[in-house]
């Protein structure tokens, strides 16, 4: 049974923008990459860790208006930058922690995602950088 | 010295601390890029030179 149960409602910076107001998606995955070290005599594979590799997908409504999504991220696609995500726009505390990918590095950035009576909108996934998690 | 122009970035007018958020990995170049900052002169208006205009009266 849950313990605790929070509205989806998560707060998403991108390079110190605030875009959640334009988000409709976000997964933060921490990434430990393995590295197998199984040995003659094992009987099992052995893995230990590697680099770290996290990941920060977000889905983003895609807009060209003034400071919005496009205006943010048309300088970001081959550089390093820093996101932050936490579950919910309360204080940061131990149960709404702050998660931070600093040096992360987007790679690629859809311009238009066009279908007939839909928004258009863009995933965007930010690879790599050192990750944090801040309480207060 | 940069100013934020964006509510997206902060309280619109207030200072931004660029060399700070650099450290923290944000690309500044891109934040003026997108127009969320304003880089404000750090030149201070000189005032012209103190003149006497009146005339003497001895």
């Amino acid at each position: 049974m849950a313990t605790s149960t929070y509205l989806s409602n998560p707060v998403v910076t991108i390079n110190s923008v605030d875009l959640t107001d334009q988000a409709r998606s976000a997964v933060l995955t921490r990434v430990i990459e393995s590295l197998e070290s199984t040995a003659f005599g094992s009987t099992s594979r052995v893995y230990t860790s590697g680099l770290e590799n996290s990941t920060l997908t977000v889905t983003l409504y895609n807009s060209y208006a003034v400071t919005e999504t496009y205006a943010t991220l048309k300088a970001l696609v081959g550089t390093q930058t820093t996101v932050t995500i936490k579950p919910t726009s309360g204080a940061t505390s131990a149960t709404n922690p702050v998660h931070t990918l600093t040096g992360c590095y987007l790679e690629t950035l859809p311009l238009v995602n066009g279908q007939l009576g839909a928004l258009d909108t863009i995933d965007i996934t930010f690879t790599g950088g050192v990750y944090t998690v801040a309480i207060a | 010295m940069f100013k934020i122009s964006s509510e997206r970035l902060g309280k619109i007018g207030d200072f931004f601390d660029a060399a700070a958020a650099e450290k923290d990995g944000v690309n500044i170049a891109a934040l003026i890029a997108g127009g969320f900052l304003a880089e404000t002169s750090t030149k201070t208006e000189t005032k012209p030179a103190k003149t006497d205009s009146e005339q003497s009266e001895d």
